[in-house]
């Protein structure tokens, strides 16, 4: 039984694994009082804002990230909504959703103005602040954050 | 070799693999894992005393049971010490994890996951060509000499045995088409089990995350050739009874069909105990190590869907068919999906109507 193809193959994967590229992956937490679905869109937006799933990219189908995920498939379709309202991803009648070919392109002062990443701003840093947090530590916690979806300076 | 002593071979062989199958189950026992039902604290005393009780019940049943079906004349005591060997152990097992059951100690686990947008993995990832040819070819040949035979039989020839291996119903060659259903059902059943093991959930720990995909490849890995190895062995130990029977009441060849028939009993029980003894120290030592990173949890399944002591997962929320176990190896069914309710009445159907006919 050991010297089936399939345990030679199974060798070469497990040895292959550590030095692989972290694969694109979304987490959840069924136990969290965030909506499913705003966690899907979250998760799906952070890796496209750091560039894990590329521009043009095709998503998976709502049933087949359903079922990857333990979620039902109307919960997912919500999340590609949000996503397409934003112009992050674009939905077409009869093939998948794919990550838009501009969405990392839109106009600078239009993330100045809008409301709802300046809310949800607002709402991290008073949190932070109500939890004791200091400003040279808070300033740390988004320097190392922009670093990770800003890698190599200001270009997009 | 007569069909009496090939069908005397055949039942003390069916005995012995029950009674191994038991043994497995009762045998690789470890700190907190018992008849393979991980139980979420350490084993004690009375927990090994059950283990040992089974075994003890089981090696006496099928010892009495074989000793008697060498020496019965009688084909109906035959059957009813066989069905007494086989069922006893059975029961008494059963007996036993229901009541190791009501002790498993479960905590509430944390349900945070990851999931890896290039999973889950192909189908093919876990066929085996040459056991699926191996199956194509025994399905081939068996339906081809069969239909060979059929034609050149006579017009009455025994279709049913007694314990005894004395024919106990006649009729047309033409009954014996009726085993290649099974055997199409066989393969059924090793496709599905296939794709539910290919489509399992894949949700990975937030931390630690490379190994623990690595370690549910390997299970994945391990279950799917547990799976092929015992249902195409089945498949082909069935193949060789089925040419056995049918090629019977070929004047001359009576004694080359009763080779068949042991010859084939004898792979349908290798093919049952030997993937078990190959497979299960190494699924427990995934299962281990699995354990080692994500605790007793079952990653990726509702936590209020786990059910009497987490034996059951019923969310009809979750759109999975199969989920890992929560206590034992393999996979459970999740009782909440109206599909599930519908193969499970297949599944059982299949059989109740071939005993039927029988």
């Amino acid at each position: 039984m050991a010297s089936t193809p399939k345990t030679s193959r199974r060798g070469a994967g497990r040895r292959a694994a550590p030095s692989e590229p972290p694969q694109p992956g979304i987490t959840i937490d069924l136990g969290s009082s965030v909506p499913l679905y705003q966690q899907i869109a979250d998760e799906m937006r952070r890796l496209v804002a750091q560039q894990q799933i590329a521009a043009g990219h095709e998503l998976p189908s709502v049933r087949k990230l359903g079922a990857m995920l333990g979620v039902n498939l109307n919960t997912v379709a919500k999340a590609y909504r949000t996503l397409a309202a934003e112009g992050v991803i674009e939905l077409r009648h009869g093939s998948r959703a794919r990550v838009r070919a501009d969405c990392a392109r839109d106009p600078a002062p239009a993330v100045a103005e809008d409301d709802e990443i300046n809310r949800r701003l607002d709402d991290l840093l008073g949190r932070l602040r109500l939890q004791g947090a200091s400003r040279s530590q808070v300033e740390a916690l988004f320097e190392r954050a922009v670093a990770r979806f800003f890698p190599t300076g200001d270009t997009p | 070799m007569t069909m009496a002593l090939a069908t005397r071979l055949m039942l003390v062989l069916t005995l012995a693999m029950n009674g191994l199958t038991l043994f497995v189950i009762c045998h690789f026992r470890r700190d907190h894992r018992l008849f393979l039902i991980d139980l979420g604290r350490q084993l004690t005393a009375p927990d090994h005393a059950r283990a040992r009780r089974v075994q003890w019940v089981n090696a006496i049943c099928v010892g009495a049971s074989i000793a008697g079906v060498l020496t019965v004349r009688d084909p109906e005591r035959v059957l009813a010490l066989v069905m007494l060997g086989a069922l006893v152990p059975m029961a008494w097992l059963i007996v036993e994890a229901v009541a190791v059951a009501r002790s498993i100690e479960r905590e509430p686990f944390s349900e945070r996951y990851v999931v890896r947008l290039d999973r889950p993995l192909p189908i093919s990832e876990y066929v085996s060509a040459p056991l699926q040819a191996i199956n194509a070819a025994s399905l081939a040949v068996g339906t081809a000499v069969v239909a060979w035979l059929i034609d050149r039989l006579p017009e009455r020839v025994p279709v049913h045995w007694n314990a005894a291996g004395e024919p106990d119903r006649w009729g047309s060659p033409s009954e014996h088409w009726l085993m290649l259903p099974t055997l199409l059902f066989t393969t059924g059943i090793l496709w599905m089990a296939l794709v539910f093991i290919a489509r399992e959930r894949w949700a990975l720990p937030p931390e630690d995350g490379e190994r623990y995909d690595a370690l549910q490849l390997r299970r994945r890995h391990l279950l799917a050739q547990l799976v092929q190895w015992t249902l195409v062995g089945a498949n082909v130990g069935m193949v060789l009874l089925w040419v056995g029977t049918a090629s019977n009441a070929m004047p001359g060849w009576s004694s080359a069909a009763g080779s068949a028939v042991v010859v084939g009993t004898v792979v349908m029980a290798l093919a049952t105990i030997g993937p078990l003894v190959y497979c299960i120290p190494r699924l427990l030592r995934v299962g281990e190590a699995i354990r080692r990173i994500a605790g007793t949890e079952v990653l990726g399944t509702h936590q209020d869907g786990w059910i009497w002591r987490g034996l059951i997962y019923y969310a009809p929320n979750d759109p999975a068919i199969l989920v890992p176990k929560r206590i034992g190896l393999g996979q459970t069914l999740n009782f909440g999906r109206p599909i599930v309710w519908v193969i499970l009445l297949m599944l059982a159907g299949f059989p109740a109507l071939l005993l039927l006919l029988a």
